[in-house]
């Protein structure tokens, strides 16, 4: 059967129905296979690239093997998978804007959308792509679930041209824009950058006839803003607010939170930063942003990109040691994870309103190379929870977003030598669990290395009654038995039990009395 | 002169015995008084006590699921020590109310529950 499947591949890949599909969006013709132009598109696509016909038929021959050699099988571990019941085993990635979906399976086609405005920039695009201090952020994919509406699958991207688009990916193989926006629109004059996460917010509108779903796309540049970020419509990509800056801020990066401050159920507070490390914070209700403050400058640590942001709400440790152990406070972290020289730091911070933290509020808790020195007294642990915060710089480069289970930050890792960064066989992938409150290792083997690069994150239940952590792309178990902290000291654990839960936490308990005896 | 002393022994007699009853009835009624408050602070006791009984009792129903409970929409999940990232895990809240009276007296003792629970089988990384 492998053999007719292979003789069939080989047969298929001679012939043009193997090859990959390759889109685009001519303005006012609409999405065209660049690979199947008629005679208006090809001129079309010539004067778009300045060049005469045969050099444009050139170009076109040369494209597959052009986008080939953007390809990066390393930078491929960031890529998120399609949704099924769309397109089974389908991984999506986006190189700056340049998007491609691909099949572990060969039999599959792979299918590039490529940004109308970015087709004369390819020289420009390698550049970019070879430039490791830069996080080229990922599309925001949005399925039924999100969207509300059945059999629907748009996607979200930014680009280094700079555009934002949105494709309705139905059908993966016949990719339709939905919108785009760039500085040639009026109400995007002032877009300089969008090499940027998009991020999905779900307005509270009274009126039922108004699409709720809105999409915040940040405004990413080196030179300085003047409208931070675009609050646009999901469907059409039209302009419902801005956020603009009255303070002098440069270089945003494309890495944007929203989490719920006042705990109320309805997003309103987005985090922000700048690519040295300056994190700002704003609220927005419906088409308002207000109350733009910095919560964190962190220039010092001289960071070059901010990979990801993601808030966190926690029992945090506020009173110290001995019989003060066990006081805490219910409060917002955030977990920042940046580039320096390449390399990742994670900053876990207090978000503490009207205060704003510099390097020298947070510690140090770099793992040391020898773990016997990982030494993390309760004297260590009560300046701690003095400071606003601690950072760890991660040896290796983060690959996917962090998530925390149980209090233990799971990070997944890879490093190389620069030269060497796409060839996955010089790369050596890592896991990092760590002690959300202060940064210890929290098992046995404070790194654990893994056989391949690893993809995003899940837990699934085991069968010795625990949890595990698997990896969705190869289906890699990464830890069989997931522990949780304990608060009842600096080091505790425990093994994280099925049967557990569901878990009850009593909240408080009032009495009244009433009336009188006769 | 006789009879004015005999009249002032009668008077005397008289008011001796008024204040001896008023003394007694005072006292008497004393009693009866702290009886009653001594009665009232046990049966307001008993009746906390059976209060507490009954909720702690729900509580452990709750618990079981063999009793409904006013269900609410209240926050996510409170803080905890060890914190989750995202949506996981899912958290409802429930009010239990115990009310118990007695004559005109009543004592109602109100808890707020937490269940905390992880969705079935597993979840993916958007935690």
């Amino acid at each position: 059967m492998e053999i007719y499947r292979l003789a069939l591949c080989l047969l298929l890949c001679s012939h043009q129905l193997c090859a990959d599909s390759i889109w685009s969006h001519i303005p006012g013709l609409g999405t065209v296979q660049l690979t199947e132009l008629n005679t208006e598109q090809h001129l079309l696509l010539a004067q778009h690239l300045k060049l005469n016909p045969e050099e444009t038929e050139l170009w076109l021959s040369q494209l597959p093997e052009l986008l080939d050699s953007f390809s990066c099988s390393s930078f491929e571990v960031q890529s998120q998978s399609l949704p099924a019941d769309i397109a089974p085993n389908y991984k999506v990635i986006s190189y700056a804007g340049v998007l491609k979906w691909f099949s572990d399976d060969k039999a599959k086609k792979t299918v590039w959308w490529l940004p109308w405005q970015m087709l004369p920039l390819f020289s420009e695009l390698k550049v970019v792509l070879t430039d490791l201090n830069l996080q080229l952020h990922q599309p925001l994919l949005l399925a039924e679930r999100q969207l509300g509406q059945k059999d629907q699958f748009v996607l979200i991207s930014g680009s280094f041209s700079p555009t934002y688009f949105a494709l309705l990916l139905n059908d993966p193989e016949y990719p339709e824009l939905l919108w785009t926006v760039s500085p040639s629109d009026a109400a995007f004059a002032n877009l300089t950058g969008a090499m940027a996460q998009p991020l999905l917010l779900q307005d509270h509108s009274p009126h039922p006839l108004v699409s709720p779903l809105a999409v915040l796309l940040p405004n990413t540049a080196a030179a300085e803003q003047t409208t931070l970020l675009y609050k646009v419509d999901l469907w059409t990509g039209v302009v419902q607010a801005r956020l603009d800056a009255a303070q002098n801020i440069s270089s945003l990066s494309g890495a944007l939170a929203i989490y719920d401050q006042n705990r109320d159920s309805h997003l309103d507070t987005l985090l922000l930063g700048t690519r040295e490390g300056q994190i700002w914070q704003a609220q927005i209700e419906n088409n308002q942003f207000y109350g733009l403050e910095i919560v964190a400058d962190l220039k010092e640590l001289k960071f070059s990109d901010i990979q990801f942001i993601r808030s966190v709400y926690a029992a945090v440790p506020a009173g110290g040691s001995g019989s003060d152990f066990h006081s805490r406070r219910s409060q917002w972290l955030l977990l920042l994870v940046a580039l320096q020289q390449q390399d990742s730091v994670l900053v876990v911070l207090k978000l503490q309103s009207g205060q704003s933290s510099f390097n020298s509020d947070l510690i140090n808790r770099t793992l040391p190379e020898v773990p016997e020195n990982a030494v993390f007294t309760e004297h260590d642990w009560y300046k701690l929870q003095q400071k606003h915060g601690w950072y760890s710089l991660l040896g290796g480069r983060l690959t996917q977003m962090p998530i925390v289970v149980a209090g233990v930050l799971y990070l997944s890792l890879i490093s190389s030598a620069s030269d060497q960064y796409c060839d996955l066989a010089q790369v050596t992938a890592e896991l990092l669990a760590l002690h959300l409150h202060h940064g210890s290792s929290v098992y046995r083997q404070p790194v654990l290395p893994l056989e391949k690069t690893a993809g995003a994150f899940a837990v699934t239940t085991n069968a010795k009654g625990g949890f595990a952590l698997v990896e969705t792309n190869q289906r890699q178990v990464l830890i069989e038995n997931l522990l949780e902290i304990s608060p009842d000291c600096i080091h505790c654990s425990k093994a994280m039990q099925q049967q557990s839960f569901p878990r009850w936490h009593l909240m408080g308990t009032y009495q009244n009395e009433e009336g009188a005896y006769e | 002169m006789m009879l004015s002393s005999k009249g002032f022994i009668l008077v005397t007699t008289l008011i001796l015995v008024l204040v001896l009853s008023s003394i007694a009835f005072t006292v008497l009624f004393q009693t009866q008084l702290s009886q009653k408050m001594v009665d009232s602070a046990t049966l307001s006791f008993q009746l906390k006590q059976q209060t507490q009984i009954k909720h702690l009792q729900q509580l452990q129903q709750i618990k079981s699921g063999s009793l409904d409970s006013t269900l609410f929409e209240l926050a996510p999940c409170p803080a905890l020590y060890a914190a989750w990232s995202g949506m996981v895990p899912e958290c409802k809240w429930y009010r239990v109310n115990t009310l118990e009276r007695f004559g005109h007296h009543q004592h109602s003792v109100t808890s707020f529950l937490v269940r905390q629970s992880l969705p079935e089988g597993g979840w993916d990384g958007n935690l």
